[in-house]
């Protein structure tokens, strides 16, 4: 049987995909959807603007600071400065994805790098390179990411690819490490070495293809990972700065009036939830496609 | 019923007891009118150390409270909320000064029975005032440039003195001389930076008095522990008006939502927090719960500065674009409305000041054409600096938007509001465009206008002047204005230099705020002083309505 159908006889694993994949179109139709369909901005203040609620015209932001729930103009509530909290939501997808999306691949670049260097040269290299991935996993990520945060040029998007890409590669190096450690000694690598292969070539060509199953399980659950670590550092102040929306923006921005104003936290708060238990379930379902037994031994 | 049921609904009762919410129809609502009473023990709350508690250095607004219950000085505001209490009344001195010299020669006699609290409690001399004024210079207080006109004070400043030969102590009599007439010297001297510090203590512990502290007001401090609490005593040693409470509990590390939840449950009394947006709004639609909030005008003023040495804000037409291009109404829901629109830089709520209604616009189009007479017709890209305390990013996020309206592209650089202020007094940092607040730190138009906008004021660093305004008229006529001992003229003269500073806009008045403050039931003599924020010796524990009833009708 092969992976891509072992992938597809996993339900949860489908129905992941299938909300992972919408979510992106959502994310990369942005614009269309939000000004076209909604007829809304995720920009533009709405603070003065009234708005019909229960057949009575009201100000979109009242005079306390209470923004309207969901209603029909606001499908879910306006926030705290009048604005749309679904095309917010929306914007704020496609800096989620964009995010952890480049951060992983970043992670997985240098992971990878590592990885293979500590894993196929052992001896005084590997010493290295593992005692330095140690080191880097002994702090605390999240502590290690404010540190990164406060000392890199704040708030726009490429520093928090970069703060989530040099965070989270240590885990792979370890991965890839270990796999290349068992692989190196496969019989063909000994053939490819005996046929008069190089170290790039044996790399590159028999080992790397190797490794595309354990990566892309990474990538999928660090991904989730990286969604949550980007709004909590957006939570903090350090991460996307407004006005650019993202879901843990959106969620510190409404954090004080949560009590009086729920939907500006709840509805991010339920597309963390829903988009990290969609990749956690990709990342489960390419475990078992690509690394058959893994469950089993799992179970064991 | 079953055992396990019975376990249950027990378990049910005794949780539905602790949560129970103290009857706030004990107490009469609001502050109290009826007499207070002596005694008692109430609970305030606040989320950080205060920053010192020694007169000289501590300049932080919500410490400012508990320093101005230890350390009282020569004179001190009535005890009325309202703009009454800017009336200055005798407190360690014996009377009001004798003002010699054309109003340059300022002459004090300390009271005879003015004593330092425990563990020294001996009489206060004029010595002990002269050497405290010293110390400011000696310490580099942050209130140093309150005195720079005492005669003397720019060698200190300069480091080659260490004495002020302006201040002269003889025996109970002190003598203060400045260079040039000040109608709010009185209000300067005033200020707890002046309070008596006796120099053996001082001397012994030089970095840790805030541990060492010996009290000249109507309370004392019987435990500091860092982190955890502070604890007031009545001062049996002050010779003014003691306090009601017999102790005064501060406790820190408590947040201003669980503040609200503790008083509302009945265990704390109070706090030096803002009561938060959220939990605001849902006491204001408590009609019990409403009467305990004092929602009051703090003579501030929030605005946004423009260095007027920097790119396009050298040019006046630019910044009055930006004042045009504000919806400050939009601004006001920022602040739950507590808060009233800027149309002028200094507070209306100051003594001789009007509203001015300058730039309530926004008038989009108006802002364009000025911004095209200065020759930006497509507008211009800026960074807008300021930091992540609640409201702020909403606020800066609205202004930015506001100004995207009519063309100029602002990046917000938003950082910890710890640094902030003195990151943006450093001029070396260039700060182009920021977002600033200013809370009076005395009744008069000189504190905004002198400290914040006076040219002649410019330092390199703990720089006040965050726009680098320096105004030839505008400095002549702050001085002028600050001479003027006649009070009506001197409003007159404090308006035109507002209409000035309104016209040249180096700053863009946004709100005046006022503070929001939540107290407990029990809590009576609790108001606004307009400047000492909360008198703490006026606070009393009121009688349960109960007591009150059953006093009224002795026969039930």
């Amino acid at each position: 049987m092969t992976a891509a159908r072992r992938f597809a006889q996993d339900r949860w694993a489908v129905v992941g995909l299938v909300f992972l994949a919408l979510l992106a179109l959502a994310a990369v139709a942005a614009p269309v959807l939000v000004d076209r369909v909604l007829h809304a901005s995720a920009f533009r203040l709405g603070m003065m603007d009234r708005v019909e609620v229960g057949g009575r015209p009201v100000e979109v932001v009242d005079e306390l600071g209470v923004p309207v729930g969901p209603n029909a103009r606001f499908p879910l509530g306006a926030d705290l400065i009048g604005r749309d909290v679904l095309a917010r939501m929306i914007y704020g997808a496609r800096v989620s994805l964009v995010v952890s999306t480049l951060g992983t691949l970043l992670a997985v670049l240098l992971g990878l790098a590592v990885g293979l260097t500590a894993g196929f040269y052992r001896g005084t290299v590997d010493t290295i390179l593992s005692r330095f991935v140690d080191a880097m996993m002994a702090i605390p990520i999240l502590l290690l990411a404010i540190a990164l945060a406060s000392v890199l040029p704040q708030g726009s998007v490429w520093t928090v690819v970069l703060i989530l890409g040099l965070v989270n590669w240590t885990y792979l190096a370890r991965i890839i490490r270990a796999e290349v450690l068992s692989l190196r000694e496969k019989e063909y690598v000994e053939a490819a070495r005996a046929l008069g292969a190089n170290d790039p070539a044996i790399l590159l060509r028999h080992l790397l293809p190797n490794l595309i199953g354990p990566l892309l399980v990474f990538a999928t659950l660090s991904m989730a990972g990286n969604i949550l670590l980007e709004s909590a550092l957006s939570f903090l102040g350090v991460g996307i700065q407004p006005p650019t929306p993202s879901w843990g923006n959106m969620i510190q921005e409404g954090m004080a009036f949560y009590s009086v104003a729920w939907w500006i936290t709840l509805f991010p708060g339920l597309a963390i939830l829903a988009t990290v238990i969609s990749l956690n379930l990709v990342g489960d379902g390419l475990r078992d496609a690509l690394v058959p037994g893994s469950r089993q031994r799992l179970r064991a | 019923m079953s055992l396990r049921l019975f376990l249950f609904a027990a378990a049910l009762t005794a949780a539905a007891g602790c949560v129970r919410q103290p009857e706030i129809t004990n107490y009469e609502p609001g502050p109290g009118s009826g007499t207070p009473r002596r005694g008692g023990h109430a609970v305030f709350v606040r989320e950080e150390d205060p920053d010192y508690l020694d007169p000289a250095l501590s300049y932080g607004t919500y410490s400012a409270a508990v320093n101005e219950a230890l350390y009282h000085t020569l004179l001190d505001y009535a005890h009325v909320p309202g703009p009454e209490g800017a009336r200055l009344e005798p407190d360690l001195a014996q009377s009001l000064p004798d003002i010699r010299e054309g109003g340059t020669l300022y002459c004090f006699l300390v009271r005879p029975e003015a004593r330092f609290a425990a563990p020294l409690r001996r009489h206060i001399t004029a010595q002990d005032f002269k050497y405290s004024i010293e110390r400011l210079f000696r310490v580099a207080s942050p209130g140093v440039s309150f005195y720079r006109h005492i005669v003397g004070a720019d060698r200190a400043l300069a480091g080659k003195d260490s004495v002020l030969s302006g201040v002269i102590a003889h025996g109970d009599s002190l003598y203060v001389r400045i260079t040039d007439p000040d109608p709010t010297f009185l209000q300067i001297l005033s200020m707890p930076f002046t309070a008596p510090v006796p120099r053996e203590v001082a001397e012994r512990y030089p970095n840790t008095l805030s541990q060492h502290t010996v009290a000249t007001g109507p309370f004392r401090v019987a435990e500091f522990t860092p982190r955890r609490r502070v604890l007031l005593v009545r001062n049996p040693d002050y010779c003014g008006q003691p306090a009601w409470l017999d102790t005064f509990e501060l406790r820190l590390g408590v947040t201003a939502a669980n503040a609200v939840a503790l008083t509302r449950r009945g265990l704390v009394d109070g706090g030096f927090y803002e009561v938060p947006p959220a939990e605001f709004v849902r006491l204001q639609s408590d009609s019990a719960w409403r009467r305990q909030v004092s929602v009051d005008d703090g003579l501030e003023t929030d605005y946004l500065f423009m260095n007027v040495r920097q790119g396009p804000f050298r040019d006046r037409r630019v910044r009055q674009a930006v004042a045009w291009a504000i919806d400050r109404r939009a601004l006001l829901k920022v602040y739950s409305g507590k808060a009233a629109v800027a149309g002028e830089f200094c507070p209306t709520g100051m003594p001789g000041m009007h509203p001015l209604e300058r730039y309530l616009g926004p008038d989009v189009a108006k802002a364009r054409r000025l911004l095209a007479e200065a020759g930006y017709p497509n507008g211009f890209a800026a960074r807008l600096s300021g930091y992540t305390t609640e409201p702020v990013p909403r606020l800066l996020t609205i202004v930015q938007q506001q100004l995207a309206d009519v063309g100029i592209q602002v990046e917000l650089d938003l950082g910890e509001a710890v640094g902030y202020t003195s990151m943006a007094q450093d001029t070396s940092r260039h700060i182009a465009f920021g977002y600033y607040a200013w809370t009076a730190d005395y009744v008069d138009p000189s504190n905004f206008f002198d400290t914040l906008l006076n040219g002649h004021r410019i330092t390199a660093l703990n720089n006040n002047d965050l726009s680098l305004f320096d105004d030839p008229w505008v400095n002549a006529h702050i001085e002028r204005a600050m001479a003027e001992p006649d009070d009506s003229a001197r409003a007159r003269q404090w308006r035109a230099v507002d209409e000035r500073v309104m016209d040249e806009a180096p700053v863009v008045p946004l709100v005046h705020y006022h503070e929001s403050r939540l107290y407990s039931a029990r809590l009576g003599g609790w108001y606004r002083h307009i400047t000492r924020i909360l008198k703490i010796e006026d606070l009393y524990l009121k009688e349960p309505r109960a007591e009150l009833a059953t006093a009224a009708h002795p026969s039930r």
